[in-house]
């Protein structure tokens, strides 16, 4: 009896490890984590939000910055968030125009000129690390450039970025200012590119003389690159919001405003801090239409020649309560930056 | 005993063949994986290098369109340079890339794959004409270096892939083949131990069945010789033992049946002796008278019958017995006398005991 038991045993254990073997030893499917190198948009399902973003710096960097906020938003609002990067700042206007995003991360001009043809709101705008939550226009020269002040960028080439504050308004505001504007063989000549981080790689080539871009590119780019990139600061503009979010008019209410209220609290919880860490910014803050007063100045000293500068449609109308002294746009002199 | 024998024999067979089993799973196992490994790793860095190609392809596609102002969003561009960068990350994670044949060509690929994606973010966004044409230019010139390497990698990583391939048919076919002749090894391994596993049971059986047969034909002086050591071994005994018995009986009841053939014919000799002198008397005093020495001469025939069969009792060797009237057995004296030798024709009996005399 005992060794039948033994035997039995024996057998069942023998048998129990062969299929242990048999079943260790099947083969694997490929992972699931393989597949994930082909990018896919997140898994969530429902309303789609479609978050225009404009292309201010490297288009792939920006855009996976911008990924990890989408993500983000996605989970927190039950949507699918889905990103529509422009080529142009004028592409995103036509966006909202023909309802193809419903929100957007907008430069300044952008933002005034969506408010304005397309009765879009400004919610929020992105607070930087430090505080940051403004910029500004600068117009810069290599530091051996012989080009000692705006003055001296009469016929120059200057390489900038259109429909942009810092990148075409401004720099059209000076040029205006030093009445070149009228006289085609003393303007300076424009050197369209597409982002201001291309304004510095054109100034750097030696493609342009100068160049008009944001000031907070700049510094970032001169962090990067220092000491290989030495360029001078020959004019200022004031400071206007740092990129804002903008909302369609008719989904203001309330897709406007969960967004809005999701991004708000970002900075109060772990994830979101580690989503706006990601994203290169301390929190949104809220933002008013007033903050943007020094676009409505130039954009009424360039009224007259809107379209032959180059910017589409009617220039903006200052709305009540956004209006200052005239010409305070310009700083008196170059200088550091100033942040918020 | 016998119980634990057929395990010990048993045993060795069924780990045999659990050996065999897990060994020829193991070695198929192998060969699936390597069979996996083909499929995943060698097939998926051959489409990927494909893959590389046509991503390339629909990046100029989307820069033709972006250009010609057919499309004002970059995303398909940004995921398809971010596909291609991947796949370029996935393809350096094969080994084969790294054979000297075409490291040369990855590396192209990695050093091409930034300029490329540098000149293709410019120019998606780009609108002076002349930086358009010059990033333009660089971009077709990354992609033309791009596809250079690509080409010959995608041709390199295809034939290793059919190289591996084809080693694992050869592995496999070898494989079957070996496995086939150790299961024909196997199994007349275990033909043989199963034919040694009857033979244990089978053996003692059949001496045991043919000893049965030479009791039941009364030839108690039979004996089964069995040195296995186990029930069988006891059954043998038991049977000995059994024949012994009757065969003691048996000698038993023929010495009482000699001693009362001795008194018989004692007692019968005398009165035979007188009947017969008074047969002789009557003979010489009726002679000349037929009818009457007729009856004389059929009683002398019948003392003498009487006197021979008192003289067989004296001489039985064994007891066979034959049916008198039906409930009634007789002894059979004829056969009783006789030698065991001394019978005409072999019965089932001598079958039995030459078939034990061979086993």
């Amino acid at each position: 009896m005992h060794t039948r038991r033994c035997f039995s045993f024996a057998m069942v254990l023998l048998s129990g490890l062969t299929l242990l073997v048999w079943l260790g030893m099947m083969p694997r499917t490929p992972a699931a984590g393989d597949a994930s190198a082909i990018r896919a948009g997140p898994a969530m399902h429902g309303p789609l939000l479609r978050l225009g973003i404009v292309p201010e710096r490297d288009i792939f960097r920006q855009r996976q910055r911008y990924r990890a906020l989408a993500e983000y938003l996605s989970q927190r609002l039950s949507r699918q968030v889905e990103l529509r990067t422009v080529r142009t700042y004028q592409d995103v206007i036509e966006d909202f125009r023909e309802k193809k995003v419903e929100a957007a991360f907008l430069g300044s001009l952008v933002a005034v000129l969506a408010v304005d043809q397309l009765d879009a709101q400004v919610l929020l705008k992105t607070q930087l690390p430090g505080g940051i939550c403004s910029y500004r226009g600068v117009i810069v020269v290599p530091e051996d450039s012989p080009i000692q002040s705006v003055q001296d960028l009469r016929g120059k080439r200057i390489a900038m970025v259109r429909t942009t504050l810092a990148g075409h308004l401004f720099p059209m505001a000076e040029f205006s200012r030093h009445r070149w504007l009228d006289d085609p063989s003393a303007a300076p000549t424009p050197l369209w590119v597409g982002t201001h981080d291309e304004v510095i790689g054109a100034v750097h080539a030696g493609q342009a003389d100068a160049g008009a871009l944001k000031d907070l590119r700049l510094h970032e780019l001169e962090k990067v690159q220092q000491p290989k990139l030495r360029l001078r600061r020959l004019a200022i503009s004031q400071a206007v919001p740092e990129n804002a979010l903008v909302v369609r008019r008719d989904v203001v209410d309330p897709l406007g405003a969960e967004l809005a209220a999701e991004l708000m609290k970002m900075d109060s919880t772990p994830q979101g801090r580690a989503v706006l860490e990601q994203f290169g910014a301390e929190r949104f803050v809220p933002c008013s239409l007033e903050e943007y007063s020094a676009i409505y100045e130039m954009s009424e000293l360039l009224a007259a020649r809107w379209n032959a500068i180059g910017l589409s449609g009617a220039p903006p109308v200052r709305r009540p309560g956004a209006a200052t002294s005239r010409s305070s746009w310009l700083l008196p002199q170059a200088g550091p930056p100033n942040g918020a | 005993m016998l119980r634990r024998k057929l395990l010990l024999n048993l045993a060795p067979l069924v780990a045999l063949l659990l050996l065999t089993a897990v060994a020829a799973i193991w070695l198929l196992q192998g060969i699936l994986h390597r069979l996996n490994h083909v499929s995943a790793e060698a097939w998926a860095v051959v489409d990927d290098v494909n893959a590389l190609s046509i991503t390339v392809n629909e990046i100029e596609r989307d820069l033709y369109q972006i250009q010609l102002g057919q499309q004002r969003h970059l995303d398909e561009l940004i995921e398809a340079v971010e596909s291609s960068r991947d796949l370029v990350r996935r393809i350096g994670r094969h080994y084969v890339v790294h054979e000297p044949a075409c490291g040369p060509l990855y590396q192209s690929i990695v050093e091409q794959m930034p300029v490329f994606e540098q000149h293709v973010g410019v120019l998606a966004t780009v609108q002076e004409p002349a930086l358009a044409r010059q990033h333009g230019e660089a971009a077709l010139n990354a992609a033309v270096a791009l596809r250079r390497a690509t080409l010959p990698l995608s041709r390199y990583v295809r034939d290793h892939a059919y190289r591996e391939q084809t080693e694992l048919t050869t592995h496999f076919r070898n494989l079957v083949l070996g496995l086939a002749a150790v299961f024909l090894v196997v199994i007349n391994v275990s033909v043989i131990v199963l034919l040694r596993m009857g033979s244990i049971v089978v053996r003692p059986v059949e001496k045991l069945v043919a000893a049965t047969r030479l009791l039941g034909a009364e030839r108690f002086d039979c004996r089964i010789e069995l040195d296995q050591h186990d029930e069988f071994d006891e059954l043998a005994r038991a049977y000995n033992s059994l024949a012994e018995q009757l065969q003691a009986n048996e000698r038993k009841r023929i010495e009482t049946l000699g001693q009362v053939a001795v008194t018989i014919n004692h007692e019968l000799n005398n009165a035979i002796a007188i009947i017969d002198l008074q047969l002789a008397k009557l003979s010489r005093q009726t002679t000349g008278a037929p009818g009457i020495e007729k009856c004389l001469r059929e009683i002398h025939d019948s003392l003498e019958r009487v006197t021979r069969t008192v003289q067989s009792l004296k001489n039985v060797r064994r007891i066979v017995l034959t049916d008198y009237v039906p409930g009634t057995k007789m002894l059979d004296l004829r056969r009783s006398v006789e030698q065991e030798g001394q019978q005409h024709g072999q019965q089932p009996a001598d079958l039995a005991a030459s078939q034990l005399q061979h086993s």
